[in-house]
């Protein structure tokens, strides 16, 4: 049964790599050479149910992630739609989606501050009340700001997915998983009228901020629980070394596709004490196996 | 998201001896515009999103990626508030509502503007260009269209002109439109060098433009830059002269025989007598139909008829709005002399690139303005707090004052506005006027009957201005509050209190959350109330509305865009017990159904019942 998961996994991953490919931001060898781009990233990922997927350019299930460029900074976003919401018969997909979305159209036209990636997450969250179409949800949410100019990074994050930044095997800083109790973390949300009360709705400007100074070369790793809870560090790290100063974006799709593979391997494997059991075990919970959840791989290199 | 430079240039000459280098550009800024759906803080249903490449063409549907405008249709002229124009003589066959300038990166000779339309296309009626004087140049003029539900790219046959151009404007009319029109994106080609022949100054014959375009319409399919229909881009010659040359020729040969004619009579031996021996009073009544352009024609005509179209009787009201792309500070100066009794005057839209300016305004008003009772100056850049404190000194019978969109206007000029006491009617969409100002206006204008404080961003506490109104302006029929984010249900409540009200648009006032009772007290007290916009108020549900249709028969236009509580059971009841209903807008009420909507305008073919979609064309 196990086996044929992986097979399944591995089977549509080639499929789903082809078709990512065209998605990722550095694919096209082409548009490198033009733009001379600082940031070289790739991104690959699962939704957690294969069979009723949507494909659609940005999501992974109800992972939704973006890159995008403006000027002198590149920024990189995930975002996790909480998945409880399907019960009242909303598609916890949109939220994520569109804050990202969002974010990316944000950026595009330069309405950002570099050093506030915070702010860009406010902005698109505040963004979601002026739509006509009424979007509810909940979503986790984090994004990163390359300064090509000052060599800094700005990150803001809310919640439990988060980045990894790596400096020859080491890793030099990472987020801090932001979490009101086990396995929930924080989260901007848009409740149903009259559920204000019952949701738990975190304010944008909770968001976790740091800002870190990169060196050519680092690998910044940015993804969805889903990775993080199935993959202990040790092996990331293992995976993340292979593209330390990487320039050639087939190399770096091929780790995150990697990545991404391992996690939705571990996710499925009954009797791997991933990190997110561990973590369950240190709060009283008795429990084994990998964490079946979205996942989204966002892997940068830095190069200066 | 591939980040292309926005220009792209394509040779499409073959080895021929005429090299024509044609430039593709899309919106680099959007530097003026008169509404939007929007509000400045956000980028949903902004001016600002026809920027760049198309990003929801050829998907068709209300998306907020697209730009648009604040009304469609009649139903805002219809309602309370509604201003008629002044001087309706002086509006031409097509008229507008709106405009957007577009800034481009580089400076072309305009060779094709094409516009993406994402839904219910056809309200562009002009297209003009700013040349290197700075002077608005008239490209193309058309007929509002109606062309059902199909995205399109709006491509007409344009003027060619002797100058260079980075900056476009369109106009706009969307009164004939079921619903709002949304406008993706611009396209504008042109070339480096004039496609007019510099010896003959005469354009090139379609024949031999045709087989380049067709070069460099295929090239763009190939690079897959857009897609434009190729039978909308490819100016069929026969088509094209039937549709617009024909008419056109038609027309000015009509033109060119009625001024012979005219001409002929004027020469005495063939019979100027019949007007000669009119009264003056019977050419002035005659005179007091023609446009303003009309009465200047004629002034030139005769020294009786010069005497007689300048005379003052025939300005009290101008309307220069029409004429915004020729009216200077000149033709204000030699205005100023016939306006001995102006009335009302409408100077909206005129005035860019310092063609007038404050001083220039100033002096009119100086000249002119003691009598003056309507006056707007809508996306008027002149307007400025000099101009405020002019009109304020000056025209101390001011009952109308429009000053959509002049951001130029301050806190003194706001604040000077407070010395004007008959104020009925205000409109200040956009402004920057904040707090103190505002309540001071209102606690000196007890007649006041019409206010529009949609999109103002400054004013930081809308439950003290509705508490103002409420207690100050007893006279209220309509006010708007459209995208004001601090109005909250205490300022609703406060309302209660303005009997005479007759229209309400508390559209996107996101701070109202949950009403409580406040749509119970305002159902309670406004029982007159005609026109109600509760737009995206998302937690308003049945039992807030309830008491509108057990109060207020008279209501005419309500909207409920957004409602997500809001189930079909109230809008029947909206339907079946208000008997003069005529717009009922249920876009994006996800509880009530398509099928619901489509039976509803069957069995209430008087209602007109809105009902928005999103149709993704795009995977």
């Amino acid at each position: 049964m196990m086996q044929s998961i992986v097979w399944t996994g591995r089977l549509l991953s080639r499929a789903l790599w082809n078709g990512l490919s065209n998605y990722s931001n550095c694919a096209d060898p082409n548009i490198n050479r033009r733009h001379e781009s600082r940031i070289v990233s790739a991104v690959c990922g699962f939704p957690k149910e294969l069979a009723h997927a949507r494909l659609k350019k940005g999501q992974f299930g109800d992972d939704a992630w973006f890159t995008a460029k403006y000027k002198s900074a590149d920024v990189i976003g995930v975002a996790d739609g909480v998945g409880g919401w399907r019960h009242y018969g909303i598609d916890p997909g949109e939220f994520s989606a569109f804050l990202m979305r969002t974010c990316e159209r944000l950026v595009s036209s330069g309405k950002f501050i570099t050093t506030e990636p915070a702010g860009l997450l406010a902005r698109s969250y505040y963004e979601l009340l002026e739509s006509k179409q009424p979007i509810l949800g909940s979503s986790t949410a984090c994004v990163i700001v390359l300064n090509r100019e000052t060599h800094t990074v700005y990150t803001a994050n809310i919640g439990d997915s988060g980045f990894v930044i790596v400096r020859h095997g080491e890793v030099v800083h990472r987020s801090e998983e932001q979490q009101h109790y086990f396995n929930t973390p924080f989260q901007l949300s848009l409740p149903p009228p009259g559920h204000s009360n019952l949701v738990l709705s975190d304010r944008p400007e909770s968001a976790d901020m740091s800002n870190f100074q990169v060196e050519d070369g680092d690998v910044i790793l940015l993804a969805t629980d889903g990775v993080f809870d199935n993959v202990p560090d040790q092996l990331l790290i293992t995976e993340l070394i292979k593209v330390q100063g990487e320039r050639d974006p087939t190399k770096i799709q091929g780790v995150a596709n990697t990545i991404a593979l391992m996690a939705r391997s571990l996710a499925f494997d009954g009797n791997f004490m991933s990190p997110f059991a561990q973590n369950a075990r240190e709060n009283g919970i008795d429990a084994i196996g990998g964490k079946p959840d979205d996942i989204t791989v966002l892997l940068a290199t830095v190069a200066i | 998201m591939v980040d292309d430079e926005e220009v792209t240039s394509f040779d499409v000459s073959n080895s021929s001896e005429n090299d024509i280098v044609f430039i593709e550009q899309f919106v680099q800024d959007v530097i003026g515009f008169s509404s939007q759906y929007g509000s400045d803080v956000s980028i949903s249903y902004t001016a600002y999103n026809i920027t760049g490449k198309p990003s929801k063409f050829p998907d068709y549907g209300d998306f907020p990626q697209a730009f648009v405008m604040r009304t469609y249709g009649k139903w805002w002229n219809k309602a309370p508030s509604g201003t008629p124009p002044f001087m309706s003589q002086s509006l031409g066959k097509i008229t507008s509502q709106d405009f957007i300038d577009l800034l481009f990166e580089e400076a072309v000779y305009p060779f094709r503007v094409s516009v993406y339309e994402t839904y219910n296309p056809g309200s562009v009626v002009r297209i003009w260009a700013a040349d290197v004087q700075n002077h608005w140049r008239l490209l193309w003029e058309g007929e509002p269209q109606l062309v059902g539900h199909t995205p399109r790219v709006f491509s007409p046959v344009i003027q060619t002109i002797d100058s260079p151009t980075k900056l476009l404007r369109l106009e706009f009319d969307q009164s004939h439109l079921e619903y709002y029109t949304e406008l993706d994106a611009v396209l504008f080609v042109g070339t480096k060098v004039p496609i007019v022949s510099p010896e003959t100054q005469q354009v090139p014959s379609y024949d031999l433009i045709v087989p380049k375009v067709g070069k460099l319409t295929s090239q763009i399919l190939q690079l897959n830059i857009h897609n434009i229909p190729p039978q909308l881009d490819i100016p069929n010659s026969i088509v094209n002269f039937l549709d617009e040359e024909l008419p056109q020729l038609l027309k000015e040969t009509e033109e060119a025989a009625q001024v012979m004619v005219a001409s002929n009579k004027m020469i005495p031996s063939t019979g100027t007598e019949s007007f000669d021996c009119l009264p003056d009073e019977t050419v002035l009544k005659i005179f007091g139909y023609l446009s303003l352009l009309s009465l200047c024609s004629c002034a030139q005509v005769s020294r009786r008829f010069h005497d007689l179209a300048t005379d003052s009787l025939l300005y009290t009201e101008l309307n220069l709005k029409v004429y915004w792309y020729c009216a200077t500070s000149a033709a204000l100066r030699s205005l100023s002399k016939r306006c001995q009794y102006l009335q009302k005057l409408d100077l909206s839209w005129c005035g860019d690139f310092v063609h007038i300016t404050s001083g220039d305004f100033v002096d009119f008003i100086e000249e002119c303005g003691s009598q003056l009772t309507h006056l707007r100056l809508n996306s008027c850049k002149f307007a400025d707090n000099r101009c405020a404190m002019k009109v304020s000194d000056k025209c101390k019978n001011l009952q109308e004052l429009g000053l959509r969109c002049c951001h130029n206007v301050t806190e003194s000029g706001f604040q000077s506005l407070a010395s004007l006491k008959n104020l009925q009617y205000l409109d200040l969409y956009r402004t920057f006027i904040d707090l103190g100002p505002l309540k001071a206006i209102l606690k000196s204008s007890p007649q006041l009957k019409h206010i529009n404080m949609g999109s103002c961003v400054r004013i930081s506490s809308m439950d003290d201005i509705a508490q103002t109104l409420a207690t100050y302006n007893k006279e209220l029929v309509s006010v708007d509050f459209w995208k004001t984010y601090s109005l909250t249900p205490v300022g609703v409540r406060a309302l209660h209190k303005c009997g005479k009200l007759e229209e309400l648009d508390l559209g996107w006032c996101l701070g109202i959350g949950a009403p409580g009772d406040s749509l119970y007290s305002l159902a309670t007290g406004c029982r007159s109330l005609r026109k109600l916009f509760l737009s995206a108020l998302r937690g308003i549900t049945d039992r807030d509305l309830e008491p509108f249709i057990e109060h207020c028969p008279a209501l005419e236009q309500v909207d409920l865009l957004g409602g997500r509580s809001i189930t079909s059971d109230i809008c029947v009841k909206f339907l079946t017990r208000c008997t003069k209903l005529q717009l009922l807008d249920v876009s994006f009420c996800d509880q009530v159904q398509d099928s619901e909507v489509a039976y509803w305008r069957m069995v209430f073919p008087h209602v007109s019942v809105k009902r928005s979609f999103q149709h993704y064309i795009k995977s």
